[in-house]
């Protein structure tokens, strides 16, 4: 099994740390093979785990450049020993990312596969049905002809190129070719008259290709955006953020923190939590959550429960999508108040002994701890930090993630890191919560890592696949 | 007067003089310490202190004190309100105003009002030699001079020039590598979002009435109210502005890398708290330098409003202002704002 927790031989952190890590564009050096620093990371990943290779680079917040190269290495490598299953994956996969790059990424990717001779069927399917079905076919073949005259060779085979161009040059009228793999005979056929145009001659100038050249120049190669903008869709944050405008849940907290019990406020507030608990994937394992419900966390002035309302927030969908939840309250109000059998809310009082509340979940045995808190310790400075530095001393080495309650994104959060060799993850608005989750789930034993990951990637392909519906049939 | 009453009521001290506890009417919170000075010191700590409510009709200082107008530079007039017609205000030690269109002014002194009363302050401190630029908006909020000026302005109580503390504020900007110049705004205003957080570092804990204030673990500061929701009101004045500016002065260091001994997870949480109370009691010691207070200060009434009496306190390491009140033949303390002199926060710069 894929160990989730880290790429074979690197430093550890999370798959999915390392897929998001910034890296190089890709870069084809003449004459030579393609290079880059993780690239046997890379191959030892696949060969571990070839569908969760493939679908870690669909994730949110994966640059470009490390998308490049899952394309290069889903392309390049064989896939003959995947179950069916793992096969239909990856081809979802490829195609979405044979969408979503540049098209000079995905250009540099499928010259890379040349040099590098890479001659599988599925790689010489993705080259050619890319090529002439792609929506802005002519740009490409006008701009780049160099590029895919070698890939269309490449890929078809140079006699199969051959007899195609023999056959256009003979009977200028044929509007069909046939290629291997290609689906669209007439685009095969519009595709090769304008990037073997010279090869084709006086006569068939590619069909008006230098007026086409003159008046494509400058037009950009962008159909991409779409979905490059569908795979990492930028939220919309309000102009003016408020403790209301955070998310239907928090508001619903706020309103009901600032005012007594109302069983409408009370009833929606059940409803929002499910509804935001049905769209995460659901975790087979167990959190420990330590709350702090602190004075500080409740804030004052515009931000007056703000944070506070989004940390119980996040608290009660995680009771919802996890197998078990255990809580353990930092600050006065410990039992809280109740709102029908599941929903619970209790005062922000007290002060900020998040060391205390980390040795109580540490004692509750679960799969990973989540210390859900505004960032400010008091209680005293530092000693959320020794006691963490300290459990592993004591045989306890449950995962830890310091989850930070922020009023926006933009929170300068200096000092607001009681601990800042624990991993930490921001959160403001509850859109953010699948990711949250996504953090503490990857950060477990192996096993449950791969199991949560893949689990939350399959539903994020399908519903990728299904709002964005790539134009591409390739692989 | 003299300070027994101070001695009885909130600080018991040995007959040898060189030992001081509190008084058992006083409850103790769990010191909270934020915070790191270059050599891993804890910055600032603050000790909850929960003591007897002296009653509603002393009204909070934001809510029962209103700036009622600035009459020209040094004079400001405070009014008092309440329902109570009983009620009375204990204008905050070193209370400062910041307000839109109008000069920045910090009062020299304590003062007693009742409800209804009007009282013009002519010895305000106009804390902004010039233009100001950086006044926010039109909502109007109070401060607590800085520690390092509250001992000069209790010195020039009574005087009438404005100016008078320009010349500490300039020293204090210079001090903390801020142009000379006597505007205070440059730190309360421009460094008002990070002294701001000294509110939520530091948290008031329900039904306290003061707090004890270290700043790299020596005792700097005593404040006690007469009630918790007076002192709720005066917190975040006295915690982000008069003691959090030298606190943030002492920061920017790293906190030290401290193992917790212990083979189990029970051993460890042992650990820890056996070290809490370790720094608890070594805070505690430091009230011992309140020991000599007795003997070696100065004890001025200034004022008195039925049963209260205010004075002021001067003594070689901390100065200040205490109210008390004659109850059944003995003395209660209200009030008290006592902190460290120049020469003894300079001796632990």
């Amino acid at each position: 099994m894929f160990p989730v927790s880290s790429f074979a031989g690197s430093s550890g952190a999370p798959l999915i740390e390392r897929v998001r890590a910034k890296a190089q564009p890709l870069v084809l050096r003449r004459g030579r093979s393609l290079v880059w620093k993780e690239a046997a990371e890379h191959r030892a990943t696949w060969e571990s785990d070839p569908e969760l290779y493939a679908l870690s680079s669909i994730a949110e917040g994966v640059p470009v450049e490390q998308r490049a190269r899952a394309l290069f290495v889903v392309l390049g490598s064989s896939w003959a020993n995947l179950s069916a299953g793992a096969r239909e994956t990856v081809s979802r996969v490829a195609r979405l990312l044979l969408a979503a790059l540049p098209a000079e990424d995905v250009l540099t990717v499928m010259l890379a596969l040349r040099r590098g001779r890479a001659n599988h069927k599925h790689t010489a399917r993705a080259i050619l049905r890319w090529l002439t079905e792609h929506p802005q076919m002519y740009e490409l073949a006008l701009t780049r002809s160099s590029a895919l005259r070698d890939l269309v060779e490449h890929a078809a085979g140079r006699s199969a190129i051959r007899s195609a161009l023999e056959r256009l040059s003979s009977a200028p009228s044929v509007e069909a070719i046939e290629l291997p793999h290609v689906r669209d005979e007439a685009r095969a056929a519009s595709l090769l008259r304008l990037v073997f145009r010279r090869a084709l001659r006086a006569g068939h100038d590619g069909l008006g290709a230098r007026d086409r050249v003159r008046s494509l120049s400058g037009v950009a190669v962008d159909t991409h955006l779409r979905y490059a903008n569908g795979l990492d869709a930028h939220r919309d944050a309000p102009k003016t953020v408020t403790a209301t405008n955070r998310g239907d849940i928090a508001a619903t907290l706020v309103h009901l923190a600032r005012g007594g019990p109302n069983a409408e406020l009370e009833r929606a507030l059940v409803r929002y939590v499910d509804a935001k608990a049905s769209e995460l994937t659901a975790f087979d394992g167990s959190i420990a959550i330590v709350l702090d419900a602190s004075l500080s966390s409740r804030g004052y002035g515009e931000r007056e429960l703000a944070l506070f309302s989004q940390s119980v927030a996040l608290t009660l969908v995680l009771q919802r999508v996890a197998a078990r939840v255990e809580v353990v309250v930092v600050g006065d109000d410990a039992a809280g108040r109740m709102f029908g059998a599941t929903s619970w809310l209790p005062r922000p009082v007290g002060v900020s002994d998040l060391a205390r509340g980390l040795l109580e979940a540490a004692r509750r045995d679960t799969d990973v701890i989540a210390i859900v808190t505004d960032g400010y310790e008091n209680t005293a400075a530092g000693d959320l930090a020794d006691v963490a530095r300290a459990l592993p001393t004591v045989n306890i080495t449950t995962p830890i993630v310091v989850c930070q309650s922020k009023f926006t994104a933009k929170d300068d959060m200096t000092l607001r890191r009681p601990a800042p060799d624990i991993a930490e993850i921001g959160f403001w608005h509850e859109d953010d919560f699948a990711e949250v989750l996504l953090n503490l789930t990857t950060r477990t034993h192996p096993a449950m890592a791969a199991t949560s990951l893949r689990r939350a990637l399959e539903a994020r392909l399908t519903g990728l696949t299904r709002e964005l519906e790539p134009w591409t049939s390739a692989p | 007067m003299d300070l027994r009453s101070l001695n009885d009521s909130v600080i018991h001290t040995s007959r040898d003089r060189r030992s001081s506890t509190l008084s058992p009417e006083y409850r103790v919170g769990s010191p909270q310490s934020s915070g790191w000075t270059r050599s891993s010191a804890p910055a600032m700590t603050v000790v909850p202190l929960f003591g007897p409510d002296r009653g509603e009709r002393f009204v909070p200082p934001l809510s029962g004190l209103k700036l009622a107008r600035v009459a020209g530079y040094g004079n400001v007039e405070l009014e008092c309100r309440s329902d109570r017609e009983d009620g009375v205000a204990i204008v905050p030690l070193h209370i400062g105003y910041i307000q839109d269109q109008a000069q920045n002014h910090a009062l020299c002194g304590s003062a007693l009002l009742g409800v209804g009363q009007k009282r013009m302050f002519n010895d305000a401190c106009c804390v902004q030699q010039g233009q100001g630029g950086f006044l926010e908006g039109r909502e109007q909020w109070f401060f607590v001079l800085p520690i390092a000026l509250r001992e000069a302005a209790l010195q020039l109580r009574g005087k009438a020039s404005y100016g008078k503390l320009w010349k500490d504020i300039s020293a204090l900007n210079h001090a903390l590598g801020l142009p000379a110049r006597g505007h205070l705004e440059s730190i309360v205003c421009r460094d008002r979002y990070y002294l701001g957080q000294y509110a939520n570092r530091f948290e008031l804990c329900e039904g306290q009435t003061g707090a004890l204030f270290f700043v790299e673990d020596r005792l700097v500061g005593v404040e006690i109210a007469p009630n918790a929701r007076y002192f709720a009101e005066a917190w975040m004045p006295l915690v982000c502005f008069s003691y959090g500016v030298l606190a943030k002065s002492r920061e920017g260091g790293a906190p030290p890398v401290r193992a917790l001994e212990g083979s189990t997870l029970e051993a460890v949480g042992a650990s820890l708290a056996q070290r809490r109370r370790a720094r608890a009691r070594a805070l505690f010691a430091k009230l011992d330098e309140l020991a000599t207070l007795h003997d070696a200060s100065e004890v001025l009434e200034e004022e008195r409003y039925l049963g209260l009496r205010l004075s002021t306190i001067t003594g070689p390491r901390f100065v200040g202002q205490i109210v008390e009140e004659r109850v059944a033949g003995r003395k209660e303390l209200v009030y008290l704002s006592l902190f460290a002199t120049r020469k003894r926060l300079d001796e632990a710069a």
